[in-house]
């Protein structure tokens, strides 16, 4: 018991509000710079795998974040923009406290979330999960997981919505209280990702339950989704 | 025992044809052709020669040949060497021996084909499906070539068979698929009297999405990144087994850059999952103080992924001819690495000196050392029981060969030895950064890979964090992929969890589930 104390007031505070998430950088989502292109070249849509880049533009529910049309620009014409996508979006130490309010406002101080796997590769779950680890702490803003659909406020989803899942995730909505919101997170979830129109997975949440929120990435860092849980409180 | 001689006496005893003897950047591969009516015959021979199933494939060659066939992998690891058998089957009524009762560890991996490819293994003990659920219709069999990938299969009425366990007194509970935590679906079904579970049952396979069939004809560069996405907490591991079976079917070797390279994205792999399950074994018990250390190590050590490689699950490195760019600040992530091993020596100090531990831990779902030899258990899970097998030493690929490091066992096969083999494997992958980082060379990242010779197979492995992850593959025409098969570690450790449930009370379920930390994911593909 000494021993855990100890080691408790040495690491002292470790949590950390949304001013910190900036200095994790990673892979972005493709940014195609126009007047650099090429123009007449179609390399970068043919092959990237999800089918993500239509007309010169990528579209972020499809990306996976793969790269892969960055490498095989001839002209070297695409870039990345920043992850997280915060330091665009609003000054990063307004979000914290913008989502403890609008959740004290609008959903009497605290939100709770049902998360439903429906048939995703552990990356997005692991990363849910990481929201509940000291570092990101959701509960600092009120938000809290809970075990039953019929405690819910919102529904985050991840994965592809598999056959033997469709049912589940369709009982799991119909179990929430409305209104419910939705929030689909990561690529599979968003639009199928690389496995979309199989014979064992459709093609995204929102073929199933009407969706709210979209939250691209392979898997998104915890710090979107904390943004896309944000975003979606807005909604209401 | 020699290579030879091993050799030598399969083709004696079974008349084999040798398609392919030669070596693979892993070490010694060989292909032989085996009739059907010796295909048991020399499954036996091999096991008595100490070998172990790595996985086992069915193709639908019947475009190619007008044949189903059938390619059970061999390791044998006293010998250094691959065996691949390759047995052709009847196209009209494909049927074979079962293996199951030579080689249990074969159980799953037969009925899976049979589900697949409606293939019958004869004399297979338990011929239930497992992959396709009950409202899948019959005669649909999704890996033969003539079923469309997009095809939309109508539901059936049907219900979950499980076997009866029936008595006075024994209730049962079912659980999933969908579950109270942030955790992966699947439904369990306990018979427990009173607090004692009796039996349990699983129905698995939820997150099914047809993966293998979704890489069929697309390029092999394509089907890299799908590898990557089979399970989130093996990416990298994945990623290389895949880029390995490429690798050994177009002849190529890797440069020495990429090999380390791709050691310390596994070893770093290996770390954040080892550390976030210390931590999380401990929530099966409640000891908060654990759980939440285990989680902020976990936590810096992603972000460290994330300033190496540009992603916290490694993702985008490896590509099959080696790693798509270096890494970045290897000298601060090794000072910070060094601290990160002294808290994590702390916490586990602290752990381990807690008595509601032990006390929860030891003694508490045992797996038999004989159990996990016959079920092929494997990784962490198995040698926590005693099973003295891992693959970075047995068959040292990437660069594993060139680095010393321990291969640590335990005895008793409970959770506490399975904690206690997760800490032992982290001070041993600590020990392997450091050389890896130490000795890294500099030069080329990626060699090119040439045209595929078609319709060729190959086999590509590593062990991940949660044991053999191997990867079969059979090339098309114009480079692209035939047949692609993934037995994860987790689909050789499902089947034996429910073997250590029974006798424990039911509350102890999620702490013994969790001391496996199977992966639901890399299992139904
Ligand atoms: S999926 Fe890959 S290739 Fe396609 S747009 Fe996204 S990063 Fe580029
Ligand atoms: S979006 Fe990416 S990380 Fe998330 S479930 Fe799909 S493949 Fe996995």
């Amino acid at each position: 018991m000494l021993k855990i104390l100890k080691g408790l007031a040495k690491t002292r505070i470790v949590t950390e509000g949304p001013s910190n998430w900036g200095e994790t950088r990673g892979r972005g989502l493709p940014l195609i710079d126009w007047s650099a292109c090429p123009k007449r070249c179609s390399i970068c849509q043919d092959s990237c795998p999800t089918g993500a880049i239509t007309g010169k533009t990528v579209n972020p529910r499809l990306c996976i974040y793969c790269h892969t049309c960055r490498q095989v620009c001839p002209g070297n014409a695409i870039g990345e923009t920043d992850i997280p996508l915060i330091k665009e979006s609003s000054r990063p130490g307004e979000i914290g406290s913008a989502l403890r309010e609008r959740i004290k406002k609008v959903c009497r101080r605290s939100l709770h979330i049902r998360y439903v796997d429906a048939g995703a590769c552990n990356g997005c779950d692991f990363e849910i999960n990481s929201l509940t680890n000291p570092v990101y702490d959701l509960q600092q803003y009120g938000v809290d997981f809970v075990a039953s659909p019929r405690h819910a406020d919102m529904l985050l989803v991840t994965g592809v919505v598999t056959r033997n899942l469709e049912i589940a995730l369709q009982k799991t909505y119909e179990a929430c209280p409305g209104p419910t919101l939705v929030v689909a997170v990561g690529a599979c979830a968003c639009g199928g990702g690389l496995f979309r129109d199989s014979y064992a997975s459709g093609g995204g949440v929102d073929r199933h339950v009407k969706v709210d929120v979209y939250v691209p990435g392979c898997p998104p860092t915890p710090a979107q989704i904390i943004m896309g849980i944000l975003t979606a409180v807005d909604r209401l | 025992m020699e290579k030879r001689p091993l050799m030598e006496e399969l083709k004696n005893r079974t008349g084999c044809e040798v398609l392919e003897a030669g070596s693979c950047p892993e070490g010694q591969a060989a292909r032989v052709k085996i009739p059907l009516e010796k295909f048991l015959e020399s499954a036996s021979l091999l096991k008595n020669r100490g070998s172990f199933l790595l996985t086992m494939a069915a193709v639908d060659r019947r475009p190619i040949d007008g044949c189903f066939a059938i390619y059970p992998v061999f390791a044998v690891p006293a010998d250094g060497l691959i065996i691949e058998i390759k047995t052709l089957l009847n196209p009209d009524c494909p049927t074979y021996p079962s293996l199951t009762p030579v080689v249990p560890s074969a159980h799953w991996l037969e009925r899976e084909i049979s589900d697949m490819f409606g293939i019958t293994p004869q004399g297979h003990p338990d011929p239930r499906r497992l992959v396709l659920h009950p409202d899948w219709p019959p005669n649909v069999h999704p890996l033969r070539k003539d079923f469309d990938a997009g095809t939309t299969v109508l539901r059936v009425p049907g219900e979950m068979e499980f076997c009866p366990v029936e008595g006075e007194g024994i209730y049962r509970i079912p659980v999933g698929p969908v579950h109270a935590g942030i955790i992966e679906p699947g439904h369990f079904r306990f018979s427990a009297f009173g607090e004692d579970v009796i039996n349990l049952q699983a129905q698995l396979f939820y997150t099914h999405r047809g993966i293998e069939k979704a890489a069929e004809s697309k390029h092999f560069n394509h089907v890299a990144l799908m590898a990557e996405r089979v399970c989130g907490a093996c990416s990298a591991s994945h990623a290389v087994s895949y880029a390995q079976a490429v690798e050994s079917l177009a002849g190529v070797e890797i440069t020495a850059t990429a090999r380390y390279i791709r050691v310390i994205l596994l070893e770093m792999e290996r770390l954040y999952n080892h550390v976030g399950d210390i931590g999380n074994m401990c929530a099966g018990i409640g000891f908060s103080y654990a759980i939440s250390r285990g989680a902020i190590l976990k936590e810096k050590l992603m972000r460290m992924n994330m300033r190496l490689a540009g992603h916290r699950y490694l993702r985008g490195m490896v590509i099959p001819g080696g790693v798509r760019t270096g890494l970045k600040e290897l000298p601060v992530i090794m000072s910070e690495l060094a601290e990160l091993e002294s808290d994590l020596k702390r916490v586990t100090e602290v752990m381990l000196s807690s008595q509601a531990l032990l006390d929860r831990m030891q003694t508490t779902g045992v797996l038999p050392l004989q159990a996990a030899l016959d079920l092929g258990a494997v990784g962490p899970a198995a040698r926590a029981s005693g099973v003295d097998r891992d693959l970075r030493r047995d068959l040292p690929y990437a660069a594993y060969g060139e680095l010393e490091f321990n291969v640590p066992v335990q005895e008793q096969g409970d959770v506490f030895c399975r904690l206690m083999q997760r800490i032992d494997e982290c001070r041993e992958s600590f020990g392997i950064l450091r050389q890896a980082f130490e000795r890294l060379p500099r030069g080329e990242l990626a060699v090119s890979i040439p045209d595929l010779p078609p319709y060729r197979t190959s086999v590509g492995y590593t062990e991940s964090a949660r044991g053999a992850n191997v990867h079969w593959i059979m090339s098309g025409p114009a480079n692209t992929i035939y047949r692609y098969m993934v037995r994860s570690a987790s689909h050789c450790n499902w089947p034996v969890v429910p073997l250590c449930v029974p006798g424990n009370i039911v509350p102890d379920f999620p702490l013994i589930n969790k001391s496996f930390e199977l992966c639901y994911a890399c299992l139904d593909r």
